[in-house]
């Protein structure tokens, strides 16, 4: 009895094999792509090191980024524009009691000191009272690559690690961002 | 011709082909052979007359018969062997005809069964963001406009308590200084 789909005497074409793993191992390598990039901060081992998963996870990159870009252009160009030299927005938040504001303290010098390792340059270090605030950028020649933000307050009981990747002006993006009132950050946080 | 042939053979040819020459199974030209050399060798001539007495005294003598038990014993295990041994046969060729038949099937089936179980594990063990690689739809794009504005937002501001913390503690150092 012959099969109509795969005759017996023909072998199964072993390249498709190779097509269908390629496939899969596709959406792997786009994200290794990116761990290359000199401005990208891998935040996985945050949920290990605070032994807690974050209450606050944003992960825009690619091709959503280039949507969200082209969605807000109609409103806001120059928030488009932003967004379309950039490559990734990661964000992490976590709840801070303050009991923990020491050890969580601890924690973000621990990852403060792998970005300085990894020739990242200090922006801000601002220590007070219940406050700590680190920010970190990576340099090229001619633009800045990347940019982390590290804030812990006990006042507002949170802790917040930001990366942004791509060609960043701080000076724009803090313009740009302060069109963006209290309203619509409550709306999503927490 | 060989040369052999011609001469006398030795003792233990002679010897090895004497009861195949008795029973009158030898091949035409060794029978020439032995003729000759039992019709001119007077030791091989009466060697002969010994054999062939002995030869007929044992034809004559009593030849047991097989038990019939015995003789049906054998035959059922030689047929039950037999048996056995076609039965064996038939199962292997079949199995064999099988895995032939189906290998087509099997491996093709093998193989997607393996691109699953490796798309499983992937998916799984995160080597890719499921929700993400999978085309945006416009709620997606909304929340995630949402969410850049609350980030950007959120670095406006810590850039501001920044600054005012900034300020706060180095201007009692401004209002010091000399120049004021």
């Amino acid at each position: 009895m012959s099969n109509p789909i795969l005759p017996m005497n023909r072998p199964f074409p072993h390249w498709t094999i190779v097509l269908a793993c390629l496939a899969l191992i596709r959406p792997v390598l786009a994200q290794d792509e990116l761990s290359q990039v000199p401005g990208y901060v891998d935040f996985s081992e945050l949920t290990s090191q605070f032994g807690e998963a974050p209450t606050l996870e944003v992960n825009i990159k690619g091709q959503l980024l280039k949507l969200v870009a082209e969605a807000s252009r109609a409103d806001d160009p120059e928030l488009a524009d932003l967004l379309l030299e950039l490559q990734a927005i990661q964000v992490r938040g976590y709840p801070l009691r303050r009991a923990q504001f020491r050890s969580m303290e601890r924690r973000s010098e621990i990852l403060a000191g792998q970005l300085e390792a990894d020739g990242w340059e200090t922006v801000v270090n601002l220590r007070d009272f219940g406050q700590y605030v680190d920010m970190y950028v990576k340099q090229n020649a001619t633009a800045i690559e990347g940019m982390v933000l590290l804030v812990l307050d006990s006042e507002a009981g949170e802790t917040v690690f930001i990366n942004i990747v791509g060609n960043i002006d701080p000076q724009e993006m803090g313009r740009i961002g302060s069109k963006f009132t209290t309203a619509q950050l409550e709306d999503i946080t927490p | 011709m060989n040369p052999i042939d011609d001469s006398r053979p030795t003792d233990a040819w002679i010897d090895e082909r004497l009861e195949a020459f008795l029973d009158g199974d030898l091949p035409p030209e060794e029978l020439a052979r032995m003729e000759r050399v039992l019709a001119n060798d007077p030791t091989w001539h009466v060697r002969l007359t010994l054999a062939t007495r002995i030869q007929a005294e044992l034809r004559a003598s009593f030849t047991p018969a097989v038990p019939a038990g015995l003789t049906r014993v054998i035959l059922s295990r030689a047929r039950r062997a037999h048996r056995a041994q076609v039965w064996g046969d038939w199962w292997r060729t079949g199995l064999q005809t099988f895995l032939a038949r189906f290998r087509a099937a099997w491996q093709p089936a093998l193989a997607l069964t393996s691109i699953a179980a490796l798309a499983t594990f992937l998916y799984l063990a995160g080597g890719f963001n499921a929700s993400r690689t999978a085309p945006a739809t416009v709620p997606d794009v909304e929340q995630a406009l949402a969410e850049v504005k609350w980030t950007l937002g959120y670095i406006s501001k810590t850039g501001r308590k920044t600054g005012e913390s900034v300020q706060s503690a180095i201007g009692p150092l401004l209002q010091g200084s000399p120049h004021e």
